[in-house]
């Protein structure tokens, strides 16, 4: 009479109770369920796009056109144009002197701001602002700024009597690729200097201090102590600026489109205007994967040379 | 701390760039905003000095808010607040 | 949240009830979507969106609710379109986009017809970008012209009194122009408009061709090409500066209204917005036909048009639509509130009052006979639109300008265009 099969029954479903709760609260399985949406996220936007674009950079894909496999035609005809080559050399100077300029001026700023005084927090946040505006915006000041008719640049320089004629920021194909270099760099630099300053941070100043004391120069004092310390921050930070500035697309678009005459056109312009002014989809997908090989192998040399350390 | 503590030193070390980096990471800003107060004849004059405003104005807000859809605009922008971290850092 | 369990049901409780939103009931269309281009007329969008939209409503009961797309963006938004199959049922093409979206775009020839009929025919030379198959895919609405706009009182100073006729004339008034401090501004940059407005009608008039009419030639090496060049090299050289080779739409209009140019290529937004915000400038503006070369005078021909998109769950109601607005009572009322922006392609508005409040306005309307589109006579397609976007033509001009030799650009050009056209 006291076990009867209801409580039999009972007691089997308290059982299973049980082990479903001590189930989730296990942490492997928790875990999952807590990335899950967030992997979730990176397969939807990120792997499937990716996966996608190599595939349609196989086809013969118009807009609103089923497309038809070609396989590597449209990388060899790419190869086979000039633009793509102009194009890539423009990336290719484009990243290199502005990630150059950003650490550079990002570690001399983060020297900088690292200091005590007073004011010092109010001066580290309005020297993040180009980073955290939102680029059309910046970029359409800077394009009054370089504004051939009206830019206040020319107009100083020629008022202190440094110059005596208009620098055509925009007009001249030089001059053009320098002007968005610098807006890149005044967008990126505080990226680098936010960031190599936590860096600093870390450096106790007992350690310039004892070094001083030991004799050491300024210069010394920062290849040895201050150098070794950030050096693995400056490379993570360098990795991604690199990767970002390679795929830049917002500022030259806005700025120059491309011009003059193919001078600022990088990779993701020219992959856009393709793809998007053309219809072309497989030859824009193209070009935008030939950015691939080169951040690859960025990537992998850069986070080898990171675990040797 | 390490370092001259003078003021000569202190200027070279320190007020010279901070000042330096102030006013490059700033200037943009500054522009922005006394273009938007400017008048057209101050901002498409080829003579006049374009560092300071002469004469502000309030027209270039007034035709914002009265001849575009600005405040739409503004409204959609609000209304999709979070943009997934990976495009926040897009801007490195 | 005392256990994660209990965190994670109130979780997915949410998300379920959410996804169960009851849907509204699909049947006869309550409302499509127009999109369109903003133009650069306030006056001309809220007619639409609020007049044209509100009296349809009124008699149908179908909401028509207005999409507007950023200047320079509708191509992207309409490519978006195509591809997802998804979003407005009408929108705004222009160029020879229905050669490109082709497949996507409902046959309209029916009503392109009977407007055709009761307006006093179509003008010959909008067929070609589009009518697709010897199908209608998109129903003109008007040519937004590029026209020289130029400053009749720094012209008069030079006693040149009357716009010149060719581009020789229009260089030697340039060169008097330049000595004088007052230089010509002619796009030679990676805008859309204002570079082909006087690039393609430049080549065209001194015989210049890319392609031929089959587009499996490229011709584009030939003397008169190297003649075009040449000039151009010259006109740049001995009339502008070097601020125009990286010009894009917006710099000349400024350049315009900052008083550093006395001459350039534009539709009609200058003296547009010249009459509102810069009288004294206005009044001495005026608008000429493009000069003459030795083969001809051209103009290019950007058709504003409007299609219905294949998605679309009622075709039917959308053609309703477009054939209620394109009806000689509403297309009238809507054509004047744009002030003459647009052209229109209807030969029974050759006439239309709107032409007679601002006379200087008269050469838009006058151009539309020798206009032509973009790479015109070789056929309008998928190779014409990645010739455009890849800026072939303009290149070729920019670079000789900036000094590269008349044979390297135009070898330049012609192995491009072998390339897009797949052509020898």
């Amino acid at each position: 009479m006291a076990v009867g099969p209801a409580s039999v029954a009972r007691a089997s479903l308290a059982g299973r109770a049980t082990s479903r709760r001590s189930l989730l609260e296990r942490e492997s399985v928790f875990s999952w369920v807590m990335l899950a949406p967030g992997v979730l996220f990176l397969l939807a936007f990120v792997a499937y796009p990716f996966v996608y674009g190599i595939f349609i950079s196989l086809q013969d894909r118009r807009v609103a056109s089923p497309g038809s496999f070609v396989g590597l035609a449209n990388f060899v005809a790419q190869a086979q144009d000039a633009v793509f080559w102009q194009v890539t050399r423009n990336t290719f100077i484009y990243t290199i002197v502005a990630t150059f300029l950003k650490m550079t001026g990002g570690l001399a700023m983060a020297l900088v701001i690292n200091q005590q005084f007073r004011g010092k927090n109010l001066a580290r946040a309005l020297l993040l602002l180009p980073f955290i505006v939102p680029t059309v915006l910046s970029t359409v000041a800077w394009m009054w700024i370089f504004d051939p008719t009206f830019s206040v640049i020319n107009w100083t320089l020629r008022h202190t009597g440094l110059v005596t004629e208009n620098f055509s920021w925009l007009g001249n194909a030089t001059l053009a690729l320098v002007s968005i270099i610098i807006v890149n760099t005044w967008r990126g630099l505080p990226f680098y200097g936010i960031t190599l300053l936590a860096g600093l941070q870390t450096i106790s100043p007992d350690l310039y201090e004892a070094a001083a004391i030991d004799g050491a120069s300024v210069t010394q004092r920062f290849w040895h102590i201050t150098m070794p310390v950030i050096k693995p921050v400056l490379i993570i930070v360098t990795m991604f600026s690199v990767i970002f500035t390679f795929s830049d697309f917002q500022l030259p678009y806005i700025l120059t489109h491309g011009g003059p005459a193919n001078a600022t056109h990088l990779f993701a312009t020219y992959a856009f205007d393709i793809g998007m002014s053309a219809g072309q989809f497989g030859m824009g997908a193209a070009v935008a994967l030939a950015m691939l090989p080169a951040l690859g192998l960025l990537i992998v040399a850069l986070t080898l040379y990171l675990r040797r350390e | 701390m390490v370092g001259g503590k003078g003021l000569g030193a202190r200027t070279l070390r320190l007020y010279l760039p901070l000042g330096f980096f102030l006013v490059a990471m700033l200037f943009p800003f500054y522009w922005m905003a006394i273009t938007s107060i400017k008048p057209n004849r101050e901002l498409y004059s080829q003579k006049i000095m374009p560092l300071v405003v002469h004469q502000p104005t309030l027209t270039h807000y007034i035709e914002l808010f009265d001849g575009t859809n600005f405040l739409t605009w503004t409204y959609n922008t609000m209304l999709r607040p979070s943009s997934p971290p990976s495009s926040r850092s897009c801007s490195a | 949240m005392a256990t994660r369990r209990e965190f994670l049901t109130v979780t997915a409780s949410t998300l379920a009830g959410a996804a169960l939103t009851p849907r509204t009931a699909m049947g006869a269309p309550k409302s499509m979507t127009v999109v369109r281009e903003s133009s650069f007329i306030k006056p001309f969008d809220d007619y639409f969106a609020k007049t044209l939209a509100g009296e349809y409503e009124k008699s149908t009961g179908i909401k028509i609710n207005y999409e507007a797309v950023s200047v320079g963006g509708m191509l992207t938004r309409l490519t978006t379109i195509a591809e997802t199959k998804a979003g407005p049922e009408i929108a705004m093409t222009a160029l020879n986009w229905p050669h490109l979206f082709d497949k996507s775009l409902v046959d309209v020839s029916d009503i392109a017809g009977e407007i055709g009929k009761q307006l006093g025919g179509w003008h010959e030379n909008v067929l070609e970008v589009l009518v697709v198959n010897k199908k209608w895919k998109a129903l003109p609405w008007g040519n937004i012209g590029q026209l020289e706009v130029y400053r009749t009182d720094w012209f008069k100073e030079v006693g040149v009194n009357k716009f010149p006729e060719t581009w020789e004339d229009l260089l030697a008034a340039g060169r008097l122009l330049k000595k004088k401090g007052h230089p010509f501004g002619f796009e030679l940059g990676h805008g859309f408009g204002d570079n082909h407005g006087w690039l393609y009608p430049l080549f065209w008039s001194y015989g210049g061709r890319e392609v031929d009419r089959d587009g499996k030639t490229v011709v584009i090496d030939s003397s008169e090409t190297a003649k075009a060049v040449d000039f151009c090299r010259k006109f740049y050289q001995e009339t502008m500066f070097e601020d125009v080779l990286g010009w894009t739409d917006v710099n000349n209009n400024k350049a315009f209204f900052g008083e550093q140019i006395s001459c350039t290529n534009n539709a009609s937004s200058i003296l547009e917005v010249g009459l509102r915000q810069f009288p004294d400038i206005a009044k001495v503006t005026d608008h000429a036909m493009n000069p003459s070369g030795p083969k001809g005078r051209f103009h290019v021909l950007n058709a504003v048009s409007h299609a219905v998109l294949t998605h679309a769950p009622d075709q039917a109601a959308a053609k309703a639509f477009l054939r209620w607005l394109y009806d000689d009572k509403q297309m009238s009322r809507w054509l004047a509130s744009a002030n003459a922006y647009y052209a229109p392609f209807l030969h029974g508005y050759d006439n239309h009052p709107m032409w007679n409040v601002e006379p200087r306005y008269l050469p838009y309307k006058e151009c539309l006979k020798t206009s032509r589109p973009h790479t015109w006579p070789g056929p309008q397609g998928q190779a014409a639109s990645e010739s455009v976007a890849k800026y072939v033509l303009v290149d070729m001009f920019a670079k000789a300008c900036r000094g590269d030799s008349t044979k390297d650009v135009v070898a330049t050009a012609a192995t491009q265009l072998k390339q897009i056209y797949k052509a020898k």
